[in-house]
């Protein structure tokens, strides 16, 4: 237990008030700890440390009861909707009747009606694998109008666009592209994730053509940057036979 | 990872890099991962997950995907690996007048 509170108490922002009095005594301030940061958050945690490599249903199973005693002692607040929406992301499976998909609308309707002023309703846009081809328009839809957030606007218009723009049927193709100009333009300087909406935006719309992508083709130039920030460029390469590898670690 | 092709790098710095696109969901998720495979070589950081801008524009839909990439910058193999990917390193090599690395000696009947 010591060594979780200090995990914790490592991670967090030097300059709170809290953690002067956990360095003074970390196992006596634990209560306030708690009270002072995001107990949702730090379950989260918990969580995911105690999934990483385990049966994760099992895990989630197990954690379930303590997410929803937050998301009833906290409903309202903005940890009251952490709550629901770990529970909507985890537990979509086995909540109540009806389709995996069905209970994952009903479920993320419910949360769009309540918090409409919460800047975490992007997360509902992001689960977007959750609901189906069904219903996840209309979906989208009630968060945009819901939503006085730019950034939840932004996350709805990315993941409907991400759903249409591989789309066979033309109509559907060309809304994806609209609803992506309309992102790179109005919500262009927005963050996502560690990159901005104009980026992906830009990306989405205008991809290498696979022709391009051929072998005997000169390869596209990449510019980006590495994990310290610095700029790197494919072409700094040139004069050496390069391996590019897409990759991660999962 | 790519253990051969680690060794090259080693032996052949001078006409061989790896260049890496990473699609990891955090900074201190490529960190971890470059610490604990020991991975020498850099990688673009593809702004923290599959749907990277880096990613989208190749149309990266599986990982790991593999391009090797000539010193003119021309696209001469994708998606080998294992073996397929030594030979396909060793042509290119020779072909800048690098010695292969001579296969196993076979034992003579």
């Amino acid at each position: 237990m010591t060594a979780l509170i200090l995990a914790l108490f490592l991670q967090a922002t030097p300059t709170t008030e809290s953690t002067v009095l956990m360095a003074l005594s970390p196992e006596l301030s634990v209560g306030f700890y708690a009270s002072e940061l995001d107990e949702v958050s730090e379950l989260e945690e918990l969580h995911d440390t105690e999934a990483n490599g385990a049966n994760r249903r099992e895990v989630a199973s197990k954690f379930l009861p303590r997410f929803e005693e937050m998301a009833t002692r906290l409903a309202g607040s903005e940890q009251g909707l952490g709550a629901e929406l770990w529970i909507l992301r985890n537990h979509w499976w086995k909540r109540a009747q009806g389709t995996m998909e069905q209970v994952a609308i009903a479920h993320a309707t419910r949360l769009i009606k309540t918090y409409k002023d919460s800047p975490q309703l992007t997360r509902i846009a992001e689960y977007s694998y959750l609901y189906g081809r069904e219903g996840i328009t209309p979906l989208l839809d009630l968060l945009i109008d819901a939503s006085p957030h730019d950034r939840v606007d932004a996350a709805a218009i990315h993941a409907q666009a991400s759903r249409l723009r591989r789309s066979k049927d033309k109509p559907q193709a060309d809304e994806a592209r609209r609803l992506l100009e309309q992102l790179r333009d109005r919500y262009g300087d927005l963050a996502f994730r560690d990159t901005t909406y104009r980026a992906i935006a830009t990306a989405m719309l205008s991809p290498h053509s696979p022709d391009a992508l051929e072998v005997g083709k000169i390869a596209p130039e990449i510019s980006g940057v590495d994990v310290t920030g610095s700029a790197v460029q494919l072409s700094d390469h040139r004069g050496k036979i390069v391996l590019l590898d897409f990759w991660g670690d999962w | 990872m790519y253990p051969h092709e680690r060794s090259l790098v080693e032996k052949h710095s001078d006409q061989f890099v790896i260049l890496g696109v990473n699609s990891d969901r955090s900074r201190d998720k490529l960190r971890e991962a470059m610490k604990r495979e020991n991975i020498t070589w850099n990688s673009f950081y593809d702004g923290g997950g599959t749907g990277g801008p880096i990613a989208t524009s190749w149309g990266v839909r599986g990982w790991p995907t593999i391009y090797l990439i000539d010193a003119e910058g021309v696209i001469r193999f994708k998606d080998v690996r294992g073996d397929s990917l030594d030979s396909a390193l060793e042509q290119l090599l020779s072909e800048m007048g690098v010695e292969p690395i001579p296969p196993p000696r076979k034992t003579a009947l």
